[in-house]
C-alpha cells in the first residue's frame, strides 16, 4: 500500500462507522457485481471441467451464432442512429421552437419509458401482425410477415428513442440559443448557423445518446423475443434459449461474453471519452431564446413529424388498453373483462410478488446510490475510482449477462440464493443503482462542499452528516433515482427472467408466458396493470418528494 | 470552556493538481492565548485557509502539532474538536429554517428540547435574530445570512471559534458594522478565536493579535499597533497600510540622511555610522510646508479624497513619495509643480534593517 492509501484510510479510520459502512459496500459490489460476470467469463473457458477456448472456436464455427451476433450488432446500430436522429428531433422541436402543446408532447414522448418491456412488441403485433388490424382488417395483406428485422428494428426505435430525446433534451438545454443568434449576427445563413454552431456544440451529447441506445438495444431482450422470429437469431435471447432450453451453460455463458463486449465498449467510450467533451454554455440564467435558425416552414414540418410520433406512441398504448379489454384480437372484438378477471386471479400472486420485489429493492437501491455518491464526491480513500466504476458498470451490463451470473454464482455454496427473494431484490437493488449514483454526483459537485463541512464542524460524524444533510440536499436525485430503480424494477425482464421460480415470479414473466402461449389480451392486461402501478407509484414518489423537501425552493447562500 | 491553542512547527504540504507539490504552511508556531482573538493576515494564496482548516480538523497536517490546552488534536476528527467555524460562504443548511439550522449542533449533543429552545433563542436574541426563527434561509439578506452562521457557533459554546473571511461577501457599510458586533460579541462570550481575513483594516479593528502571513510562513505577529508602527519587514510595512520606503544612512543616533538631508529620527536602535538603511515613511507622518528648508520636492499629483488631501511628490534623490494630509477643507490643496518641503514626524518614522 503507498503512503497516500495509508493516510487516507487512517483519516477515514476516525470515522469507523462510515469506514465499516464502505467496506461493506465495497464487499457487496464485488460479491453482486464483480463476481457474476468473472463467473460468466469462466465458464465461457470451461467444458467438462476443462480449460478452453471451444467453445469460442464452436460459436465462430456456426452459422446460426455469427448470424446473431451480425444482427444483434445491425439492429443496435441502426436503432441508435434512427432512435437518436428522433429523439434529436423531438428534443430540438421541443425546447427550442415555440410550437403549440410543448408539454403534452413531452410527456407522450417518454411515456414509453415507464412502460414494461413488450407493449410496443404487442402493440406491433396487435397492429401489424398476421391478424393485425392495420396488416390484415385494413389493408387485407396476407402474406406479410412483421416478424424479423424490421419488426424488431420498429419496436425497439419506439422503445428507445425516448432514451435519446431524454438525454439530447439535457445537451440542447445546456447550449445557449444566443450562440445561435450571434451566427445569424455576422451573417451566417439559417442553415449555415445550425450546421457549423448548434449541431457541433451538440455533437459529443448526440454520440453519447446514440452509445447509450446501442447500449439498450444490445441488452434488449423482450422486442427480440417477440418480435425476431426463427429466421433472425440475435444474442440476448439466443443466450437464454442456450441456457433454459437445451440447458448448455457454456454456450450461454460464452454468447454473453460476446454480447457484452460491444456493450462495454460502447460504455467505455460513452463514460470515458465523450463526458469530457461536451459543452455547457449555461451562463447564469437560463436562456428563454428561442431558436430562429428554422423558418416558419421548417418550423410547422418539423412539430408534425414529432406529434406523428407522438400520436404513433399514443396509438400503441390505445392498441393496448383497447386489446386488454377485446375477448380475441383479430377475430372477435366483443369487450371483455375476462383478461383482467384472469390478472387478478391466476395472476394475482405475480401482481403481488412484483410489487414486494420493487417495494423492497426501490428504497436500497436510492439509498445505496445516494451513498456511493456522497463517499465518492466527498471522501478519499483507496480504491475510489475502483468503487464508482464498479458501481456504475451494471449500467452498461445487459440483463442476460447478469442472469446468467447469478444463476452461476449463487446456485451453489457458499452463497445459495436461487429461488428467493434475495437473489430478485439483490440484482435489482445493484442493477438500478448506477442511474442514481450518476445524478446524485452530478447534484453533489454543485453543493458547496462547506455545508457539510459545517455539519462535521457542529459535531456530526461522517453517517449523519450523510443523513441530515447530504441526503437532504439530494432530494431531487434521490427521488428521481427512487421513480429510475422502480419503474425498472416493475419493467425489468432480461435479468429476472433467469431468477424467478416457482414461489417468485413477476408479472413481466407472466407478460412473456402469455405473448409466447398467444394470448395476447391478457399479455396486454398485465401490461396496463404494470402502467398504472407504475404510474401510481410515479405520483406517490413526487408527492413525498414535495413533503420531503420543503425547502427546495431554496438556494444556496450566496 | 475555551482553551489557548498551542501550534507547534506546522507544516502542510499538498499533491499539486499539475504533479509536484505546493507547500501551503510552512513551519508556523503559534501560541493563542486563552479568550484572545487572533487574527491570520496576509495576500491570497499565503495558507491563512489551511491552516484555519487544519486547527478545525479539516486538513490533516503534514507535520507539527496543534494542541487545545495541553491536549494534542492531531488526531481528533472533526466533529469532535469543540470547535466552531463560520465559513467564507456561511454554509447555512438550505433545507433547515433559521432555528433549525442554529439547533443543529445542540440536537447532535442530545440536549433536552426545552434546552435547546432556550439556548438558541438566547443567541438569536443575541445576534439581532430574535424574529427571523423560523425563516428559510433564502428568505435572508446576506447580512442575516452571516449571522445565522455566527449564532450556529456561538451557541455551542465551542472552546474554539473559527472565521474564515466571514465578512468578504458583504458589503463595505455591512462589514464595518458586522466587524463590530463580532468583536463585541467575541468579548463577550470570551472564546479564544483565530480570524482569518486579508483585510488589514478588518484585522486591525478587531484583533487583540495579528498574525501576518507570506508565502506560508509568519512574517510577524504582535499587537495591532506593533505591526503598524513597527513593521519587522518591507513585506509587513508595506502589507498593513500604505508605507513609503525611504533609502538612507546612518549618521549618528539620532539622525540620518536622505539625499544628502539630515531627518532626525527617534529610537534608532544604532548600526555603526554610515550604514545603508530603509526606513519606512507612513504618508499620514509628514508633514507639508514651503519652507524653503530641509527635504523638498515637487508636487505631482494631488488628489482631493474629502477628508485628506493626497499627494504624489517627487524627491530628489529619494524617489517619489506619497503624503496625505488631513482636512484639506480647511487647510486648501497645493497645486501640481508646486516645490514643498517635507518633514516626517521623528517618532513616526520606523527603520529597517
Ligand atoms: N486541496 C488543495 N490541493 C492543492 N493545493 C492546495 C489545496 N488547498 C490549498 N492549496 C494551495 O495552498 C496554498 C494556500 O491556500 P489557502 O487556501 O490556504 O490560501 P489563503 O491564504 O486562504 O488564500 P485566500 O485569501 O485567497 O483565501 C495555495 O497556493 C493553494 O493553491
Ligand atoms: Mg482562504
Amino acid at each position: 500500500m503507498t503512503r497516500r492509501a495509508r493516510a487516507e484510510l487512517r483519516i477515514l479510520a476516525r470515522d469507523p462507522l462510515l469506514l465499516a459502512l464502505l467496506a461493506g459496500i465495497a464487499l457487496a459490489i464485488a460479491v453482486f457485481v464483480v463476481y457474476p460476470l468473472l463467473r460468466v467469463l469462466l465458464a465461457s473457458f470451461q467444458a467438462d471441467g476443462a480449460w478452453t477456448g471451444a467453445t469460442y472456436l464452436d460459436l465462430a464455427g456456426r452459422r446460426l451464432y455469427r448470424n446473431a451476433l451480425v444482427n444483434s450488432l445491425g439492429v443496435g446500430l441502426l436503432v441508435g442512429v434512427l432512435g437518436t436522429a428522433l429523439g434529436y428531433l423531438a428534443a430540438f422541436v421541443l425546447t427550442r421552437l415555440d410550437v403549440p402543446c410543448r408539454t403534452l408532447l413531452h410527456y407522450v414522448t417518454i411515456l414509453p419509458i415507464v412502460s414494461p418491456p413488450f407493449v410496443s412488441a404487442v402493440s406491433i403485433v396487435f397492429l401489424f401482425g398476421f391478424n393485425g388490424l392495420v396488416t390484415r382488417q385494413v389493408l387485407g395483406l396476407d402474406d406479410f410477415s412483421i416478424y424479423g428485422f424490421h419488426g424488431v428494428v420498429l419496436s425497439q426505435v419506439f422503445t428507445f428513442a425516448p432514451i435519446a430525446y431524454l438525454s439530447l433534451r439535457g445537451v440542447l438545454a445546456a447550449i445557449s440559443p444566443t450562440l445561435e443568434d450571434a451566427a445569424l449576427n455576422i451573417g451566417a445563413t439559417r442553415w449555415q448557423a445550425f450546421c457549423r454552431v448548434s449541431l457541433p456544440l451538440s455533437l459529443p451529447g448526440i454520440a453519447s445518446a446514440f452509445l447509450v441506445v446501442f447500449i439498450e438495444s444490445m441488452a434488449d431482450f423482450g422486442n427480440p423475443l417477440v418480435l425476431a422470429g426463427a429466421s433472425f437469431p440475435m444474442l440476448a435471447p439466443q443466450a437464454y434459449l442456450e441456457i433454459t432450453g437445451s440447458f448448455n451453460l457454456a454456450r450461454g455463458a460464452t454468447l454473453a461474453i460476446v454480447l457484452l463486449v460491444p456493450s462495454l465498449t460502447a460504455f467505455a467510450l460513452q463514460r470515458y471519452y465523450l463526458a469530457k467533451r461536451q459543452y455547457i454554455t449555461v451562463t447564469g440564467k437560463p436562456a428563454t431564446s428561442t431558436s430562429k435558425v428554422v423558418g416558419p416552414v421548417t418550423k410547422w414540418i418539423l412539430w408534425g413529424l414529432v406529434v406523428a410520433f407522438a400520436l404513433l406512441v399514443a396509438s400503441f398504448y390505445a392498441v393496448i388498453l383497447v386489446g386488454a379489454f377485446t375477448r380475441v384480437w383479430g377475430f372477435n372484438y366483443t369487450p371483455t373483462l375476462a383478461h383482467f378477471a384472469y390478472v387478478f386471479d391466476v395472476g394475482l400472486q405475480s401482481v403481488k410478488d412484483t410489487l414486494v420485489v420493487a417495494v423492497l429493492s426501490t428504497p436500497v437501491s436510492g439509498v445505496l446510490g445516494m451513498l456511493v455518491a456522497f463517499l465518492v464526491v466527498r471522501r478519499r480513500f483507496p480504491g475510489r475510482t475502483a468503487l464508482e466504476f464498479g458501481a456504475i458498470l451494471p449500467f452498461a451490463v445487459p440483463g442476460t449477462v447478469v442472469g446468467i451470473g447469478y444463476i452461476l454464482a449463487f446456485n451453489a455454496p457458499p452463497l445459495v440464493l436461487t429461488g428467493t427473494l434475495g437473489i430478485l431484490v439483490l440484482c435489482f437493488v445493484f442493477r438500478y443503482m448506477p442511474v442514481g449514483i450518476q445524478s446524485g454526483i452530478a447534484v453533489l459537485r454543485q453543493i458547496d462542499p462547506s455545508i457539510e463541512e459545517a455539519a462535521q464542524n457542529l459535531g456530526a460524524d461522517g453517517i449523519t452528516t450523510f443523513r441530515k444533510v447530504t441526503l437532504p440536499l439530494l432530494a431531487p436525485a434521490f427521488f428521481s433515482g427512487l421513480i429510475y430503480a422502480f419503474v425498472r424494477a416493475m419493467t425489468a425482464i432480461s435479468a429476472a427472467i433467469f431468477l424467478v421460480s416457482a414461489h417468485w415470479n413477476l408479472m413481466t414473466v407472466q407478460i412473456l408466458n402469455q405473448v409466447g402461449s398467444g394470448r395476447l389480451g391478457v399479455a396486454a392486461a398485465f401490461s396496463v396493470v404494470v402502467i398504472a402501478l407504475v404510474l401510481v407509484a410515479i405520483g406517490i414518489i413526487s408527492l413525498l418528494l414535495r413533503r420531503w423537501s420543503r425547502h427546495t425552493a431554496m438556494v444556496r447562500p450566496a | 470552556m475555551t482553551d489557548s491553542i498551542t501550534i507547534a512547527h506546522l507544516n502542510k504540504v499538498f499533491a499539486s493538481p499539475e504533479g509536484g507539490t505546493v507547500a501551503a504552511v510552512k513551519d508556523v508556531s503559534l501560541e493563542i492565548g486563552a479568550g484572545r482573538l487572533v487574527t491570520l493576515l496576509g495576500p491570497s494564496g499565503c495558507g491563512k485557509t489551511t491552516l484555519l482548516r487544519m486547527i478545525a480538523g479539516f486538513e490533516e497536517p503534514t507535520s507539527g502539532d496543534i494542541f487545545f490546552g495541553t491536549r494534542r488534536m492531531n488526531e481528533m476528527p472533526p466533529n469532535r474538536r469543540d470547535t466552531a467555524m463560520v465559513f467564507q460562504s456561511y454554509a447555512i443548511f438550505p433545507h433547515l429554517d433559521v432555528f433549525e439550522n442554529v439547533a443543529f449542533g445542540l440536537h447532535l449533543r442530545h440536549l433536552s428540547g426545552a434546552e435547546i429552545a432556550t439556548r438558541v433563542e438566547r443567541v438569536l436574541e443575541l445576534t439581532g435574530l430574535g424574529g427571523f426563527a423560523r425563516r428559510a434561509p433564502s428568505q435572508l439578506s446576506g447580512g442575516q445570512q452571516q449571522r445565522v452562521a455566527l449564532a450556529r457557533c456561538i451557541v455551542m459554546e465551542p472552546r474554539v471559534l473559527l472565521f474564515d473571511e466571514p465578512l468578504s461577501n458583504l458589503d463595505a457599510k455591512l462589514r464595518e458594522q458586522m466587524r463590530g458586533e463580532i468583536r463585541e460579541l467575541q468579548q463577550r462570550v470570551g472564546i479564544t478565536s483565530v480570524y482569518v481575513t486579508h483585510d488589514q483594516a478588518e484585522a486591525m479593528s478587531i484583533s487583540d493579535e495579528i498574525v501576518v502571513m507570506n508565502a506560508g510562513a509568519v512574517a510577524q505577529r504582535g499587537t495591532p499597533h506593533e505591526i503598524y508602527a513597527h513593521p519587522a519587514s518591507r513585506f509587513v510595512a508595506g502589507f498593513i497600510g500604505r508605507a513609503n520606503f525611504v533609502a538612507a544612512e546612518v549618521l549618528d543616533a539620532q539622525g540620518v540622511a536622505v539625499a544628502g538631508v539630515r531627518l532626525a529620527v527617534a529610537g534608532l536602535a544604532g548600526g555603526p555610522v554610515g550604514t545603508r538603511v530603509t526606513l519606512v515613511v507612513r504618508p499620514e507622518a509628514v508633514r507639508l510646508s514651503q519652507a524653503e528648508e530641509g527635504l523638498r520636492g515637487t508636487v505631482v499629483r494631488a488628489t482631493f479624497l474629502g477628508n485628506v488631501a493626497e499627494y504624489r511628490i517627487a524627491v530628489a534623490q529619494a524617489g517619489e513619495w506619497l503624503v496625505e494630509v488631513p482636512n484639506p477643507v480647511e487647510n486648501g490643496l497645493f497645486a501640481v509643480g508646486t516645490v514643498v518641503s517635507l518633514t516626517p514626524s521623528a517618532a513616526a518614522v520606523h527603520v529597517l534593517a
